[in-house]
């Protein structure tokens, strides 16, 4: 589905990923880790074709990314939903609107259409309170709209930034289990950048970035027989033993 | 006729002709290869239109209508959640004067002196700039119209009485009140409103100090207080704008000017004008504060409300002085 292939990225002179190869199949759960200043969200620019690799190729459903075709590069955009780290929600909007927001600015459907299909998503992730602004509503519930909103538009893959950051244990188990159904019941693939290692039991292969490359590709529950002195220090981490 | 092979997202809004799927007995869709949330949507729209029909698919798309058909079944789509709407709405102006008055009494040791003096510097030394131009420049204008006037009926003099009686008994108050209901009220509503956001006023509360006491009152005491400065002000710099016209225009030297003004206007006109400041300064800090203190919690309530202070600060003060003009004619002031 997406692939990677030998890329060099980086802003100016500053290099940030050097020679990095990876594959993602399609209905994979793929989670990011790495520590700060890693290159998380660099990577997650080059998925969403916000960033040109310096040399390399990004390889989408088979075919080579041309970044010189913008229109191109947009249909690709478009089938990517996106959770950013803070949500990003329309505060001027309920929840249901955000959700309609997508469809009704990228598609000819009716409103009736966009009003139902933001309907099902909603309650797809648990969510009912659809009049709500997302200034009334917990970091939790705002976690589900913008997953909410990042389905409208039946993406191939869902990429999440930091998905479960300020939830808590409970709500943020809650959110890993949605994502599993998601993937489960829709085929979608998901990629994540986390800092929770409790969210890569959900994920089928874990990417670890550090110092510019990256040092694991494979089940998460290999993360624990990796010598990476880093790996080591992140499964030992505050919340560690929940992989134990 | 366009026959989709699949009903999804891409493709539902090419489809003209929903009938393609309809047949004598049935919906068909057994050609479909893909179905997505749209096209279950879709589907079910068929099903509710033709309801004597049955619906032909293969089995897995029929399952995903179906579940489709249970999420949107499953939608409690309530009415608009009235009680997430700001607090605002709901509470109306006077209470809000009532809420302040019995936070005052309540908690009158709670009053911090040097938030009035700061309160003093921001909106009464602040606004003195604008006022003095602004009120200047009318002062110009409106003489070197009357000038034009006035020349014809060799009635040159008249423009001191003119100038004199309008700056201190009408335009210094309003010009003065306008000012400071653009500049300080929408400052108060969106000061206050920002606090709210930030839920400074919830800390406030929980802390046990009562926000209307720490922010409210020195705002609504120091503008009541520097208003009346800021009037006369304005009105001797209207006065000076006239009579600088009046030189320059119509030939009447500085002290001419100066000592028919002292004739014309006496301490009743000054008196007018003052009397009204102070309830012109405690209306638009009331009213910016008001605004500020029920803007709700969202950043969008905050820019809403900081517009309309400035619509009711501007249109109140117009109202008040339309107010006191008709009981000062009442009572031959």
């Amino acid at each position: 589905m997406i692939e990677l292939k030998h890329v060099y990225s980086g802003y100016g002179n500053n290099i940030v990923h050097e020679d990095i190869s990876f594959r993602i199949e399609p209905s994979q759960i793929v989670a990011i880790v790495g520590g700060s200043g890693s290159g998380k969200t660099t990577l997650l620019k080059l998925m969403l074709f916000l960033l040109r690799p310096k040399s390399g190729s990004v390889i989408f459903d088979n075919e080579i990314v041309d970044y010189q075709n913008q229109d191109k590069i947009q249909q690709l955009r478009d089938k990517i939903g996106v959770v950013f780290q803070f949500n990003a929600l329309f505060n001027s909007m309920s929840s249901v609107e955000n959700v309609m927001y997508p469809v009704l600015k990228k598609t000819s459907l009716s409103r009736d259409m966009a009003f139902k299909n933001a309907l099902i998503k909603l309650n797809m992730v648990g969510f009912e309170n659809v009049w709500r602004y997302p200034g009334d509503l917990s970091g939790g519930m705002k976690k589900k709209v913008a997953l909410a909103r990042a389905l409208a538009l039946e993406p191939k893959i869902l990429i999440l930034d930091e998905p479960t950051s300020g939830l808590d244990p409970i709500s943020a188990d809650e959110f890993d289990k949605l994502l599993k159904a998601i993937n489960k019941e829709l085929g979608t693939t998901i990629l994540m950048v986390t800092h929770d290692i409790a969210s890569l039991k959900i994920a089928n292969k874990v990417l670890v970035l550090y110092n510019k490359k990256i040092i694991f590709d494979d089940k998460p529950s290999l993360l624990k027989t990796s010598k990476h002195p880093w790996i080591e220090a992140f499964i030992k981490g505050q919340r560690g033993h929940c992989y134990d | 006729m366009y026959k989709p092979k699949e009903l999804s997202i891409e493709t539902i809004s090419s489809i003209k002709d929903e009938s393609v799927f309809v047949e004598k007995d049935s919906i068909n869709i057994e050609g479909i290869e893909k179905i997505d949330t749209f096209g279950a949507i879709f589907v079910l729209g068929l099903l509710e239109k033709y309801k004597d029909k049955k619906l032909l698919a293969k089995k897995e798309h029929i399952e995903f209508i179906n579940k489709t058909k249970e999420l949107l079944e499953k939608s409690k789509v309530e009415k608009e959640d009235k009680d997430t709407k700001s607090l605002n709405i709901s509470f109306t102006f006077l209470e809000y004067i009532g809420i302040l008055i019995y936070a005052v009494l309540k908690d009158l040791k709670d009053i911090e002196f040097s938030s009035f003096l700061k309160e003093i510097e921001n909106s009464g030394v602040g606004s003195i700039f604008i006022v003095g131009v602004l009120s200047f420049l009318v002062g110009v204008v409106i003489a070197y119209q009357s000038a034009v006037e006035l020349i014809n009926f060799g009635a040159n003099i008249f423009i001191v009485n003119l100038i004199g009686i309008s700056a201190f008994r009408e335009l210094g108050p309003l010009i003065t009140g306008i000012i400071l209901a653009g500049r300080v009220s929408s400052g108060y509503a969106a000061n206050i409103g920002i606090r709210n956001v930030y839920e400074e006023i919830d800390a406030l509360e929980v802390m046990g100090l009562s926000p209307f006491v720490i922010f409210g009152v020195p705002r609504i005491l120091s503008l009541m207080l520097i208003t009346p400065m800021l009037v006369l002000f304005s009105s001797n710099m209207m006065v000076f704008g006239g009579a600088i016209v009046a030189k320059t225009f119509l030939d009447i030297p500085f002290d001419l000017f100066f000592s028919r003004l002292k004739e014309v206007i006496g301490f009743n006109q000054i008196a007018v004008g003052l009397i009204k400041a102070p309830f012109f300064g405690a209306y638009i800090a009331l009213i910016g504060t008001y605004y500020g203190f029920y803007s709700g919690k969202k950043p969008e309530e905050v820019t809403i409300n900081v517009m309309k202070s400035v619509v009711a600060g501007i249109s109140g003060i117009i109202l008040i002085d339309a107010l006191f003009a008709i009981v000062f004619t009442k009572l031959g002031i």
